[in-house]
């Protein structure tokens, strides 16, 4: 690295951090998250003992079928309380003042039809707490009617069992072991949260740059610098600096977040030490060619606005694979995960989500990085000249003929 | 050896040649002038000069080398364009451009603390730039050009925007500069200026070298047989001039069908003309801009005294 490299990402670096801006979003977004988690969990515990309260639910019947008998359902299901009536409009009655919570009403052809009309007062969508379980009702008093032997009819209504099935699961050893619920929610957090933060480290140092370039700009600062230190040498600086800044904040965030997560899920990670390092590889590769691109582009903005448009349209490539990511998740190594690895836009990314879930073939992981960092080269190639051209173009975006004419010119 | 060598220089932009075959050299301890009205050129070959922008053909020298990359920390330029860091403080500032040019961290602060105190601005160096008024910042980017105590000082509109006292100090500096041996090119439309504070100039219309010399040659150049009388009583005409008033009691004669100076003068004192005084017009640099480029020129100089009228106020 050159010295005036090592001048310019040093300035870069410390000017960045030094921000008020930068101050706040790394150490202010932790505290954000902390406090909006915590609310989060008081208000579910919240409602969880709001739920766990219980409430008697008296529910009315009006049985014009004869097929149902009620007497098992009040031992069998908790908090129920049936009250058979032979009028509707009684039991509507009784509804309207509140005396019963609701009215179910079984048809003479209900075992024709199934069709059967329940009335309560509306209490919202969501009432979880008044829920009355129409099906459960019905299907206990069906059971009573038929005369089956009491054992068997409980092993219906609880075909499984209180323990639940005992289920085994192959691991990326190939040995079966019994499937655990942390590991599970392992396998999809950790390739969605490597793959956040690289999203995020990029998005963030990307646009520190274009900030940076778009003030030396505005300010007329970059002409000063250009007669010290060439284009390729500014845009160096500037990728390394910021790099470093990307790295610091997602450091400090990793630190006060993600390696509490990690230990939490630390029994059920599987990432080997080899797949660890292929996701830094990619997160480096995928930082080197956005910022890259970013750089180039941003050049072309004549404000930090007009350049934040511009980076939008780019990250989308980024963020794609994020969207598919519980098919990439539950096909590592199928062909929507290997062609979106060959597209250097969307390899760092998709690789990422890939190595974190499950072993990659090595043939796989070299090509995608031969094809990004052959897009790296090709791109810094192009967003020198770009830079070069569009960084002493004040006040007006030059036209794609115009920058095309650029780029032939200097090639 | 020169500081600057440039043997037929040409840029072409599209359609545009914004120079054209330009030949020049700049001496050390010297102060060149880079004159023209806008659109002239000035401000490509500034960047030619510094390797902001390379030349489609001819060749430049700096400092002997004709790689102009490695000259660079030897070159101290203010462009025309002026802005800073608006988040950081002087110091930072002009530290950070001394770096670039090629010092340690600790000497590029040293350096910059020195440069400061030149122009007057050490007791602001440590409040963020964002802070400080046109004039301060303007300071503080001269400063930038100085820290890293550079051989050729390429100033484009140095006292463009300056007010009166900033003016002033900046000419200070520069003589300062210029008796320290250093080579300073300045481009600017004030003639009053360069005629006060260069040595020699280059004048550029459209792209093209229209002048090039020493000031004074220049204006012995332009200098023609007219005179400038002063007089009492009345003057009569005479045949071999066309007479032109300055005020009540001074008037110019200008040469008419070949008529030399010391003709005029006769036929003055034979018509009994009563002559005080009389003195050879030598023509300003205004005049000579004017007459060189036209009516651009005369437009060109015309903003430079509106900036600086409103500059005074």
């Amino acid at each position: 690295m050159s010295r005036n490299v090592r001048v310019v990402a040093w300035h870069e670096y410390i000017t960045n951090v030094r921000r008020k801006e930068f101050i706040l979003l790394t150490l202010g977004l932790p505290v954000l998250m902390l406090f909006f988690g915590g609310l989060s969990v008081l208000g579910t515990t919240a409602a969880v003992g709001t739920f766990a309260a219980r409430v008697t639910l008296e529910t009315g019947i009006v049985d014009r079928s004869g097929a149902l008998d009620l007497s098992e359902v009040e031992p069998a299901i908790p908090d129920i309380r049936i009250r058979s009536y032979a009028d509707e409009n009684a039991g509507l009655q009784d509804v309207r003042a509140g005396r019963i919570i609701a009215l179910m009403v079984v048809p003479a052809d209900y075992l024709a039809t199934g069709n059967v009309t329940v009335y309560r007062q509306s209490r919202g969508l969501f009432n979880q707490r008044e829920r009355v379980p129409v099906g459960a009702i019905l299907m206990r008093g069906l059971m009573a009617k038929q005369g089956l032997e009491k054992p068997i009819r409980e092993r219906i209504y609880a075909p499984v069992g209180e323990s639940g099935a005992r289920v085994l699961v192959q691991d990326r050893s190939g040995a079966f072991v019994p499937l655990h619920p942390g590991r599970e929610a392992a396998r999809l957090i950790l390739p969605y949260l490597f793959a956040i933060l690289l999203t995020t480290s990029i998005f963030i140092s990307a646009n520190y740059l274009l900030r940076g370039i778009a003030e030396e700009k505005e300010n007329r600062v970059i002409e000063v610098i250009l007669s010290s230190i060439t284009p390729e040498t500014l845009l160096r600086g500037k990728l390394i600096g910021l790099a470093g800044v990307g790295l610091t904040q997602v450091g400090i965030w990793a630190t006060l977040g993600g390696v509490p997560a990690l230990i939490q899920f630390s029994g059920y990670i599987q990432l080997s030490p080899s797949a660890l390092a292929g996701v830094l590889l990619f997160f480096a590769l995928g930082f080197g060619l956005y910022a890259t691109i970013l750089a180039g582009l941003g050049a072309l903005g004549t404000s930090y606005r007009e350049s934040q448009q511009i980076a939008g349209l780019v990250s989308f490539g980024a963020f794609f694979p994020i969207i598919l990511i519980l098919a990439l998740v539950e096909f590592p190594n199928g062909a929507l995960a290997r062609i979106l690895s060959w597209i250097p836009l969307t390899a760092p990314t998709t690789m990422v989500i890939r190595m974190t879930t499950a072993e990659v073939p090595p043939a796989d992981i070299l090509l995608s990085a031969l094809i990004t960092l052959a897009a790296i080269w090709l791109v810094l190639r192009l967003s020198a000249r770009l830079f070069r051209f569009g960084l002493l173009i004040y006040g007006k975006r030059p036209t794609l003929i115009e920058t095309l004419r650029w780029l032939r010119q200097s090639s | 050896m020169p500081v600057i060598e440039a043997e037929d220089i040409v840029k072409q932009y599209a359609e545009v040649r914004a120079l054209d075959r330009i030949r020049f050299s700049v001496e050390e301890g010297e102060v060149f002038a880079l004159v023209g009205p806008n659109g002239a050129g000035k401000t490509t070959l500034m960047r030619i000069l510094t390797d902001i922008l390379r030349p489609d053909s001819g060749t430049l020298r700096l400092f002997g080398q004709t790689k102009v990359s490695d000259a660079l920390p030897q070159i101290g330029y203010m462009p025309e364009e002026r802005g800073l860091y608006r988040h950081l403080c002087p110091l930072e500032v002009v530290a950070y451009f001394a770096q670039l040019k090629g010092l340690g961290r600790r000497a590029a602060r040293q350096a910059a603390e020195s440069a400061l105190e030149a122009v007057q601005m050490s007791a602001h160096a440590r409040r963020k730039m964002s802070e400080l008024s046109k004039g301060m910042a303007q300071r503080v980017q001269f400063a930038a050009t100085l820290a890293h105590a550079p051989r050729l000082l390429l100033l484009d509109e140095p006292f463009s925007g300056l007010d009166p006292v900033s003016a002033r100090d900046l000419q200070r500096v520069l003589q300062d500069q210029r008796r320290a041996g250093r080579a300073i090119l300045l481009s600017t439309h004030n003639m009053a200026l360069a005629e006060a504070l260069c040595d020699r100039l280059l004048m550029l219309h459209r792209g093209q070298q229209r002048l090039y010399g020493s000031i004074e040659e220049i204006k012995t150049r332009f200098a023609d047989d007219s005179l400038q009388v002063e007089y009492a009583g009345t003057l009569p005409q005479i045949a071999c001039a066309r007479m032109e008033p300055v005020n009540a009691t001074t008037a110019r004669f200008y040469p008419q069908d070949g008529a030399c100076r010391r003709a005029i003068l006769r036929a003055l004192v034979e018509s009994g003309a009563d002559i005080l005084r009389f003195e050879p017009v030598v023509p300003t640099l205004e005049d000579i801009f004017i007459r060189v480029v036209g009516a651009e020129g005369e437009q060109a100089l015309r903003q430079t005294e509106t900036q600086e009228r409103l500059t005074d106020l």
